[in-house]
């Protein structure tokens, strides 16, 4: 069995040998040729043109490329017209790189490296007699245009939203921060898919053993593709077993602009548009780009709305449960007498009513956020039917049940941040389930539960309630209330012992 | 990232105990404070408010002169290793009555006012559960969440203060002394139990950041706020009961139902229990942290979270079986309480404190 087994592995092995992964280009454009002919082979989409050039065709070359990746036209204009224009004796590596109108030339040694170009969507050029290939930037991807950001949407702000692209999306930041202490770090991750990972900080302000730390993190990753950022953030955050996102995700360049001012650290994939930003801390989740914009006044009173409607989202239908199972000494008696009434005709106890409601609704949302677009209304009419007034008639809920269930959906859409907005669905159920034993003492208990776990959270060594928990007073402003900007001079700090403290003025 | 030392401030350690002590303080000390001290309770505060200062002092001196050491160190140096267990030891037990004792005002008052009809097992294991997940935590984590639930509880006490000024009336804290000094003397004894909690500091001085004189300064503000807290509720007490502060179990509890704003601001005892439950959690979590560090360095343990599930279920055990009524917990465990804290935290340390100042000053001891 071992033996057969070990068999089997070899056999695998053996396999990789044609794909010639750490050999160096040979001197003799035949071998190339052959290599590269059988590591594409069963590839339609590959191109690759032999052809020679020079006064009298005596240069023989070859350029590899893959159909759609690469712009045909500049090819022709660019490398093919000027190679053609060389004379005989010009063969060497310098004239020919001059000769080629092309920006960007690479010099590549390794069949790993090339086909990595290729795949880039670089035209790759070998030339007989030079023991190297040139790859040449001259690739044109089918990429979306920049859009409107779909999940994190503002009413006074910019627009813009980061799209599947990482050239795009490197550009847009820089964009927004003119500066050369912006760093962009590319690391390749994925054994199959080769993703480029970016990492973004800005010199001088982010925590060199923080950008060391992240970096680590990220080679350690052993994957065969990365296709989405979430990907990677579930495999570097620092709490894997914790519901509660200790990394935050963005889809807009302006936030993350601001969090690498911040002094925080920044990371891009190539083929996402959701960028990560590190460390995060618990108030991140919390707060929409449009507080910063939209004055402090307006932006403080909103936050606080929020969070008053984060607890609402969290605890909404468990106090409903509490109060009218264990405490109606709570209630006022006209009130309790009206609650009374409506569920006479019901046939549960409220627990039973309360998840019941809660959890069609969450398969309304699941099921409404998969619909094809066309048949999205659909969705509505039927959730309009069973979470409101025909499942009230049909006595199978009672009307404040729906009040409750409404209230506590609108509160956990306020949630600005998707994956905090599910963690908060996510804990309402344990809690109510408690809570149809306990009363109050159930949630008084899962709230202190959930407290200890968010005290001890940490986001790359920053505790995750930082700027209240410890508290410090340089960031505490811009946590539950959003104070005004010209009094938030002073950069938070995180970890180590950079610490760039005052925010430029003059 | 390697793991750093946990730290706590000076601000967070005294933090928690001001929540510990109010918390306990509002509830379960008017009764029989008032047996000693009728209307003059609120004099008893101030006097008694001078043993916390006194243990403030102690810990300050203790930081200073043996730095880097808990008490559990410093009583093995100062006693030799066979007595300075032996003291480490009864002060350990007298911890644990106390944390007994805490849990139990804590089941009573919810099984008396709100779950008749739940198991004590239930209202003690939960808490138990957390105050375990908090100690494996750390010191750092109870901290931050005492950091976190402070401004919840300063405003849900604070609202009550100013809800009830209706019904108050100052009358009732007429005549003052009348039956001479020694009343509020004798209360000053309960008061002074309730503020030498402060001693627990002693426990964690390793945890504890910063230059002595921070602790001199946090501390005796935190038992200012203390006495301030406190007399607030006193005096609320008096003014709004008057003689009938000593015939009910937990006055305060009493008094915030007198709270009725129109029609929509009343009953508001179920979030006043709430809000309760979370600084007793507070001070448990604390206390079950100090008895289980305290005791993995007694008995040389390397890492303190072995002891938390033995520790954690001894209390849940002995605090399950002790004081099975109200009147048990009040005839005897009151009395057994304000014992053990003066001795605990208050005999002890100052005869420590002595032994430790007469070393000093004859120099015999290296420090």
């Amino acid at each position: 069995m071992m033996n057969w087994l070990r068999k089997k592995k070899e056999k695998n092995h053996s396999k990789d040998k044609i794909y010639n992964d750490h050999k160096k280009v040979s001197d003799r454009l035949a071998d190339s040729e052959h290599i590269l002919r059988q590591a594409y082979s069963k590839s339609s989409d590959i191109v690759i043109k032999s052809f020679t050039f020079g006064k009298n065709m005596r240069t023989q070359a070859l350029l590899i490329y893959l159909s759609g990746t690469v712009d045909v036209v500049q090819i022709d204009e660019h490398v093919l017209k000027s190679l053609h224009l060389l004379n005989d004796q010009e063969n060497d590596l310098e004239s020919i790189k001059n000769a080629l109108t092309v920006p960007e030339i690479i010099e590549v040694n390794h069949f790993d490296r090339i086909y990595h170009e290729i795949s880039n969507g670089h035209p790759v050029l070998f030339i007989d007699h030079l023991p190297l290939a040139l790859s040449l930037g001259l690739s044109k991807w089918a990429t979306r245009q920049v859009e409107d950001s779909s999940t994190e949407t503002v009413i006074r702000g910019p627009k813009e939203g980061f799209v599947e692209s990482l050239e795009t999306n490197t550009s847009l930041i820089r964009k927004r921060i003119r500066t050369p202490r912006l760093k962009i770090e590319q690391i390749i991750v994925g054994k199959y898919s080769r993703t480029p990972v970016v990492i973004s900080y800005i010199d001088g302000l982010c925590d060199p053993s923080l950008v060391e730390e992240i970096v680590h993190r990220i080679k350690k990753i052993a994957m065969d593709g990365i296709f989405e950022s979430g990907m990677i953030q579930e495999q570097i955050q620092d709490a894997q077993w914790s519901p509660f996102p200790t990394i935050f995700s963005t889809e807009r360049p302006d936030s993350f602009c601001g969090a690498l001012i911040e002094g925080r650290a920044g990371i891009l994939i190539d083929g996402s548009p959701f960028a990560l930003i590190l460390p995060s801390t618990f108030f991140m989740f919390f707060s929409s780009p449009e507080d910063y914009y939209s004055g402090f006044i307006i932006g403080t009173a909103i936050r606080l709305l929020r969070i008053s409607f984060l607890f609402i989202a969290l605890l909404g239908p468990s106090l409903y449960v509490a109060v009218t199972t264990f405490h109606q000494e709570m209630i006022p008696t006209t009130l309790l007498i009206s609650i009374a009434q409506s569920h006479e005709q019901v046939p549960f106890p409220t627990v039973v009513e309360a998840i019941l409601m809660e959890v069609t609704f969450e398969a309304l949302r699941e099921a409404g956020l998969r619909l094809p677009r066309q048949v999205g209304p659909a969705i509505s009419i039927v959730g309009a039917l069973v979470i409101g007034q025909a499942a009230i008639q049909a006595s199978l809920v009672s009307p404040l049940m729906v009040i409750v269930v409404a209230i506590t959906a609108i509160a956990s859409f306020m949630i600005p941040h998707y994956d905090a907005s599910n963690t908060v669905r996510l804990l309402r159920f344990p809690i109510i389930l408690l809570t149809s034993m306990f009363g109050l003492l159930g949630i008084i208990f899962s709230v202190i539960a959930i407290l200890i776990h968010l005290c001890s959270l940490r986001s790359f060594g920053v505790p995750y309630l930082e700027p209240l928990a410890p508290f410090k007073k340089a960031g505490s402003i811009d946590t539950l209330i959003r104070g005004p900007l010209w009094k938030m001079n002073i950069r938070p700090h995180f970890t180590g012992t950079l610490w760039n403290k005052k925010r430029s003025g003059k | 990232m390697m793991p750093k030392k946990e730290v706590v401030s000076t601000f967070q350690m005294h933090l928690l105990l001001y929540i510990g002590i109010i918390s306990t303080g509002i509830l379960t000390l008017p009764a029989p404070l008032y047996y000693y001290a009728q209307q003059n309770m609120w004099l008893s505060l101030f006097i008694g408010s001078i043993a916390g200062y006194v243990i403030i002092l102690i810990n300050v001196f203790f930081y200073k002169t043996f730095p880097r050491k808990n008490i559990t160190e410093i009583t093995t140096q100062l006693l030799g290793k066979f007595f300075g267990r032996l003291i480490l030891l009864i002060m350990i037990a007298l911890l644990i009555f106390q944390a007994v004792y805490t849990i139990k005002e804590y089941q009573i008052y919810l099984s008396v006012g709100f779950y008749q009809f739940t198991s004590p097992f239930v209202i003690i294991g939960f808490m138990m559960l957390v105050c375990a997940y908090a100690s494996k935590k750390g010191i750092e984590v109870i901290g931050r969440s005492a950091q976190i639930i402070l401004p919840f509880m300063l405003l849900f006490y604070l609202s009550v203060s100013l809800l009830i000024t209706p019904e108050v009336s100052l009358s009732n804290m007429l005549p003052v002394l009348e039956k001479g000094v020694m009343p509020p003397i004798k209360g000053a004894i309960l008061v002074a139990a309730w503020f030498s909690e402060f001693f627990w500091i002693s426990f964690c001085l390793t945890s504890l950041t910063g230059p002595p004189k921070k602790i001199l300064k946090h501390g005796f503000l935190s038992v200012f706020l203390t006495t301030l807290s406190l007399l607030v509720f006193f005096v609320i007490d008096i003014c709004v009961l008057g003689n009938y502060t000593g015939q009910t179990l937990y006055p305060t509890h009493l008094v915030e139902r007198y709270i009725q704003i129109g029609t929509f601001i009343e009953r508001v005892s179920a979030f006043f229990m709430s809000v309760w439950v979370l600084g007793v959690f507070i001070k448990l979590a604390f206390l079950c942290f100090v008895i289980i560090q305290s005791s993995s360095q007694l008995f040389h343990i390397s890492n303190y979270r072995y002891l938390i599930i033995p520790i954690i279920m001894m209390i849940f055990f002995l605090s399950l079986s002790l004081f099975n009524s109200t009147q048990s917990l009040l005839v005897i465990g009151f009395p057994l309480l304000i014992i053990a804290c003066q001795i605990g935290n208050v005999f002890i340390p100052i005869t420590l404190f002595f032994i430790a100042l007469l070393k000093v000053k004859m120099g015999k001891q290296q420090l």
